[in-house]
């Protein structure tokens, strides 16, 4: 009786996780299949299996190599403007976030009524804000420094998205980080840059990881400051993708570009789920 | 060599007085122990003499130099803390050669110093460990190691052996003990333990309240306790403390008279520690009724909890050979110069 009670709680269990996996990967299969047709493969009704019901063809790939003269979408320029604005931004913001983040921890603020836990939620405030409300005033600094349509432009626009985010990551780590570990560091020989960099700081790889890995999806995916303050010189990949929507949309290579966008994080998901999933997370200073 | 001198010096969190005028000399390779309940400010002492706390007045010298604008790192001082805080990233090896390689001493001077102190530790065979592999135990003998590395001027010990089982406790305090005398250093010792205290320190300094009641031997200590506090903080069991009248020569304690060889006239407390009493026969003089209540048998001796009058509980402590029942009435006799007389208002030492 007992068994059969077990047995049903599993099978529900796993039913619903299988419902929701088939929820979340059936997009990516149908995008994938979409990708090797060709147009009268995807206008000739609902076929899913190549070789049988449909002649895979390479062309919605390809395109993404052509030039737009010649009836391509040259993906190249916005994959690698996507991928150098998300990449320097989050180093910067993880870099400037963490020094912020560690202040915030270690040291008292006061500002009349106003302390450190105050600062911190000035900080993640910034989030609570929508990004529309931003852009006019971004767009008119930009233009006003010439930095508009450039890699620095968006990638000091990026740096404020996410510093945020970084901040509160990695305050809550440092808190869990005993002084006393500083402490023995400052007698030991270290002043209190070198306490951080030397002692704190390694001792919260974790925290870097996940803050890392929030920056990257956040700016490799973020797509209205992309359209608003990027247009000619710079291309980024997210409004490029959905511009493809345009008039005739050709849906084998918006599958293809599709994909191809989430390439990195899944790479990137791949090597850092091994170092969360370590238990690196949990008890790293708390012994 | 180091002497700390300590001058006035006051602390405020916000508007919280932690320690309020204190003035101490801790005299060149002296082992000094801050003893005090939690909240007397021992750890603030020791703090504000590491750099790590700013004394809000007041002025800190070791050697006669003012510590004032010194960073920890430039006062020569090497501290043990009480949860370790060895370097969770680090192995063994690495945490105790930290300091030096920070320092810039060379490579081969750093590794030898290391090895020396890890012989002498015995923790040779722990080099490779990381923090979290090893027991407590272990990693408060790397902490001390860590210290010893340094070969600093003065040792600062922050309660070092609270979070150890006890008899590691004890194992570790001969140890820091006997470390002490081989290296001859001046140290700092802070515990809430009286015992460590007693155990370990030239010189014992009693704090409460972020004030220090008194600054002496450990001998001295226990026999002629400042006040009541000192009195019933130092010893284990507590010295008994008891209300009592004098008149001229005579102790009346409840409706019992004891002869004193103190003349005094008023209210005082009597202080009497549970060994100074004897037990006597039926019709010796100058004893005191106590019916026990309670008996504990420790071993080497036996604690006995009687009461006086059926109101003032007192505690005795008589060797295991003599035996008592419970109920019994017994005839206790205080040894010869062993009363502590006391102010009842301010707690002063009168006698």
């Amino acid at each position: 009786m007992r068994g059969a009670r077990v047995n049903l709680y599993s099978g529900l269990k796993y039913g619903a996780l299988i419902i929701w996996a088939v929820f979340v990967v059936a997009p990516f299969l149908w995008a994938l299949s979409t990708s090797f047709k060709s147009d009268n493969g995807v206008t000739g009704g609902a076929t899913y299996i190549p070789f049988l019901e449909y002649e895979p063809t390479l062309d919605g790939w390809a395109a993404l190599f052509r030039d737009t003269s010649s009836g391509g979408i040259s993906m190249q320029g916005p994959y690698l403007a996507s991928l150098i604005v998300s990449l320097v931004s989050s180093g910067i913001a993880l870099a400037l976030g963490t020094l912020a983040a560690y202040g915030l921890s270690r040291f008292t603020f006061r500002a009349g009524p106003l302390s450190n836990s105050d600062i911190t939620f000035f900080f993640i405030s910034q989030r609570i804000m929508p990004p529309a409300i931003l852009a006019i005033p971004y767009f008119l600094l930009l233009q006003f420094t010439g930095l508009l349509d450039t890699h620095i432009g968006l990638i000091l626009v990026y740096v404020a998205m996410l510093l945020p985010i970084v901040v509160w990551v990695m305050v809550d780590f440092f808190n869990t980080v005993p002084t006393e570990l500083d402490e023995a560091a400052m007698i030991d020989g270290c002043n209190p840059i070198q306490a951080f960099y030397r002692i704190i700081l390694p001792n919260c790889g974790p925290g870097l990881v996940v803050a890392g890995l929030l920056c990257i999806i956040f700016s490799w995916s973020e797509f209205f400051f992309a359209l608003t303050l990027s247009f000619a010189k710079v291309q980024m990949l997210p409004p490029t993708i959905v511009i493809l929507n345009s008039n005739k949309v050709p849906w084998w290579s918006l599958s293809a570009s599709a994909l191809a966008s989430v390439v990195p994080l899944v790479i990137v998901a791949f090597f850092l789920e091994r170092y969360l999933s370590r238990g690196n997370l949990a008890g790293t200073i708390r012994e | 060599m180091a002497e700390v001198k300590i001058e006035g010096v006051q602390k405020k969190f916000g508007s919280v007085l932690a320690l309020d005028a204190i003035n101490l000399t801790i005299h060149n390779n002296e082992f000094v122990v801050l003893v005090g309940p939690s909240g007397s400010g021992k750890s603030t002492l020791l703090r504000i003499i590491a750099g790590l706390e700013r004394e809000t007045s007041g002025t800190v010298t070791i050697n006669g130099e003012s510590m004032a604008e010194v960073a920890p790192k430039h006062r020569d001082v090497a501290m043990v803390f009480q949860s370790h805080a060895l370097y969770p990233h680090m192995n063994v090896y690495d945490n105790l050669a930290f300091n030096q390689r920070i320092r810039g001493v060379a490579r081969k001077q750093v590794d030898d110093k290391v090895r020396e102190v890890a012989e002498r530790l015995e923790i040779t065979d722990l080099l490779k460990r990381r923090p979290r592999q090893m027991s407590g135990g272990q990693r408060q003998r790397v902490a001390i190691g860590r210290a010893l590395v340094r070969d600093p001027q003065i040792f600062l010990f922050d309660e070092p052996l609270s979070n150890l089982d006890a008899e590691l406790r004890v194992r570790l305090r001969t140890e820091i003990k006997r470390l002490h005398r081989e290296l001859q250093r001046t140290s700092i010792y802070v515990t809430h333990d009286q015992v460590e205290a007693m155990t370990l320190a030239d010189r014992v300094v009693v704090l409460r309240d972020g004030q220090i009641e008194q600054i002496d031997e450990p001998d001295a200590l226990y026999q002629r306790p400042a006040n009541t506090f000192v009195a019933g903080f130092i010893g284990s069991p507590a010295m008994n403390l008891i209300a009592a009248e004098a008149e001229k020569n005579l102790l009346r304690v409840g409706s019992q008279i004891l002869p004193i060889e103190f003349d005094h006239n008023g209210a005082v407390t009597l202080g009497i520690r549970p060994e100074d009493f004897l037990l006597e026969g039926p019709d010796a003089a100058g004893t005191i009724d106590a019916q026990v209540t309670l008996i504990e048998p420790m071993g080497a001796d036996t604690l006995i909890f009687c009461v006086i009058d059926g109101e003032h509980e007192v505690s005795i402590r008589l060797p295991r050979h003599i035996r008592v029942r419970d109920g019994e009435n017994l005839k206790l006799k205080p040894r010869q110069n062993s009363l502590h007389l006391f102010d009842p208002e301010s707690g002063h030492r009168l006698n």
